[in-house]
């Protein structure tokens, strides 16, 4: 590249004016479209994804289930079985503690809590509810939901004998904070429990079916006896979760699940969103190719003296051909960054106007997901691989022709 | 040519140009020998079509030969492969065209440097102090940042001059340089060539057909029909 190659080009730019604005906003507008829809799908998916995983646990651990081993069949032949699962152990984690004090020392970890999982019932008059008993520890209790944000009524202070329930079952068992209920256990126990807090974590199935607990309350309820049925967490990189819950599984010799491989509908649909604005950008970008291309063909056609004068006073045909591949790289360079620009405001504009009373915004719109440097650098690109054909047929342009017939 | 003591400019041997078009032979040059001293102030004379711009622009090395042999500033040019033949253009020759050819989005002194820009990669002091002081030389410092298109046709035709000298060629070869002037004009210009030729020794070969200016020559050749009538 020589320096007299970007001068020219760029006086060119300069100098066919309207020609140049025009296809300079035709690439900001392609990249306007790539932008918007990458901070649109992205911020779609960190949407939906924060609204399953903010009230998740982002890997479990639990005990193996225990499977009675096969031997093989005799003489390399095969066997037709019916596994029996064992129901003579309860499937719980004793001695959970120093593996708790174990992994809250790992970085990746970014809360942890131990926990008692079971079913019941609560009872109050006639009305007998179906409810998925959660014990936890009072200190860890927004370790996983946090409770804070999502608590309707009451307080999150979880004592011996306390409850937090969803508004769905307080209404539907009639209860409020203050008030007490009773709960029966599948074991088979029961308590009187005080509602302490009443919770919406915008799941109507969270809303009616859980109720959380004091640890030690529902270890007694389920007849646990100190031991916990599972360990979750919630981890820094959500999306290394699997290679984490590889590692623990392998460490702990315990189960371990992690979020992605539970929500695999999440995961299609996802992948189904990031495939249709994929197929925007492209064409974005081909929109940008094939303007890039003609323009710079018309002022190939446009420019033949030009270039025949160059080529006599010794220009070579390698410099013809960078100086319109500049002309490319320049109109990419310029209008996707012009692009970019006018994609982050619009994506902005797009908030401020849809902003709704509770200070959330009506499209999951996310102007910090426009995959900005991205859109830059691809339809630099475009415009640069789109500028060499025309490059091309000017560094072809026969000089005597063109000087004699300009 | 060894003897580069008395070695000619240019030297042209038996050279020949045919165009094919449509199965139809047009033979523009036949046979044409040729020499031109370093420093020569020579007119170039033949009626339309005999073959006086294929000559030039064969001496240019826009246009390769059919055969014969060229040799220009002690190279032979014939069968120089294009990449070298580009950077000889750009250090040995100069080009003056009837119709000036300057371009339009540069200014005057843009326009004389461009051929150093090309030569030296980009712009350097030295070559823009020469271009300046050609500019100032063909009158036209006080244009020096006019855009070409703002120029009258002889201030342009005058720029291309200093275009032409900008890389201190050995041979400027002028293609009917006042085809598009006045009388005064024109007069002033081959002036202008002809005294540059001589303090710089420049060889200039300028195609024409205005006898006047064949009479402010060196030397007149003539062209007739693809051949040197006299030399």
């Amino acid at each position: 590249m020589r320096r007299f190659e970007i001068r020219v080009a760029l006086r060119y730019l300069r100098s066919s004016g309207l020609q140049t604005l025009l296809i300079l906003a035709g690439v900001a507008i392609g990249i306007v479209a790539y932008t918007f829809m990458a901070a649109l799908i992205n911020g779609l998916a960190v949407r939906l994804t924060d609204d399953v995983i903010g009230s998740i646990a982002h890997v479990i651990l639990e005990p193996r289930e225990r499977l009675p081993q096969l031997l093989d069949a005799p003489d390399g032949g095969s066997a037709l079985v019916a596994i029996q699962r064992s129901n003579e152990k309860r499937a719980k984690i004793e001695g959970w503690r120093p593996l708790v004090e174990r992994l809250e020392r790992l970085p990746e970890i970014t809360a942890i809590s131990p926990q008692v999982i079971g079913n019941g019932f609560f009872q109050r008059g006639e009305k007998v509810l179906p409810v998925g008993i959660t014990g936890v520890e009072p200190a860890r209790l927004s370790a996983i939901i946090d409770f804070e944000d999502g608590l309707v009524r009451g307080n999150v202070r979880l004592g011996s004998g306390d409850v937090l329930i969803g508004i769905r079952l307080a209404e539907k068992l009639g209860v409020t904070t203050g008030q007490r209920a009773r709960l029966r256990s599948e074991r088979g126990r029961e308590r009187t429990l005080t509602v302490r807090g009443i919770f919406d974590i915008g799941s109507a199935n969270a809303n009616e079916r859980l109720a959380f607990l004091d640890l030690r309350t529902a270890q007694t309820l389920l007849e646990l006896d100190g031991a916990v049925t599972q360990i979750a967490m919630k981890v820094s990189d959500i999306y290394a979760a699997p290679r984490l819950a590889e590692r623990l599984a392998g460490d702990t010799g315990l189960e371990a699940k992690d979020w992605i491989a539970e929500n695999e509908r999440l995961k299609g649909a996802l992948r189904a969103q990031g495939t249709t604005g994929d197929l925007i950008k492209v064409f974005s970008l081909l929109t940008i190719l094939i303007g890039v291309a003609s323009v710079l063909l018309l002022a190939a056609v446009r420019r033949r003296g030009e270039i025949g004068i160059m080529r006599s006073m010794g220009v070579s045909q390698g410099s013809i051909r960078r100086i319109f591949q500049l002309q490319g790289f320049f109109i990419g360079l310029f209008g996707s960054s012009l692009g970019a620009l006018g994609g982050w405001l619009f994506c902005r504009l797009l908030l401020e106007l849809t902003v709704q009373p509770d200070g959330s915004t009506a499209l999951p719109v996310d102007p910090a997901l426009g995959e900005y440097s991205t859109a830059i650098a691809l339809a630099t690109a475009c415009a640069t691989f789109a500028a060499i054909l025309p490059a091309r047929a000017a560094a072809r342009i026969d000089p005597v022709e063109a000087i004699h017939h300009d | 040519m060894t003897n580069g003591a008395t070695e000619s400019l240019v030297t042209v041997r038996d050279l020949v140009k045919t165009y094919h078009s449509d199965e139809i032979e047009t033979r523009v040059l036949k046979g044409l020998d040729l020499e031109l001293e370093g420093g020569g102030f020579v007119a170039l004379m033949g009626p339309s079509g005999s073959g006086k711009s294929t000559l030039l622009t064969i001496l240019g090395t826009l246009l390769r030969p059919t055969s014969g042999s060229l040799r220009i500033a002690g190279e032979e040019i014939v069968d120089m492969p294009e990449k070298n033949l580009t950077a000889f253009r750009n250090r040995t020759l100069g080009f003056v065209f009837q119709f000036h050819h300057l371009l339009p989005d540069f200014t005057a002194l843009e326009n004389v440097l461009f051929p150093a820009w090309v030569a030296k990669g980009g712009e350097t002091r030295a070559a823009r102090a020469h271009a300046e002081e050609l500019l100032a030389r063909v009158g036209l410092s006080d244009r020096a940042r006019y855009l070409s298109t703002r120029l009258s046709g002889g201030q342009k035709q005058r720029v291309a001059m200093a275009r032409a000298l900008v890389n201190r060629p050995q041979l400027v070869l002028a293609d009917e340089p006042t085809g598009n002037l006045d009388r005064d004009a024109s007069m002033r210009l081959i002036d202008l060539m002809r005294e540059v030729s001589h303090e710089e020794h420049t060889c200039f070969l300028i195609s024409t057909h205005d006898a006047d200016i064949a009479a402010r020559c060196d030397r007149t050749i003539h062209i007739v029909d693809g051949r040197i009538a006299n030399v």
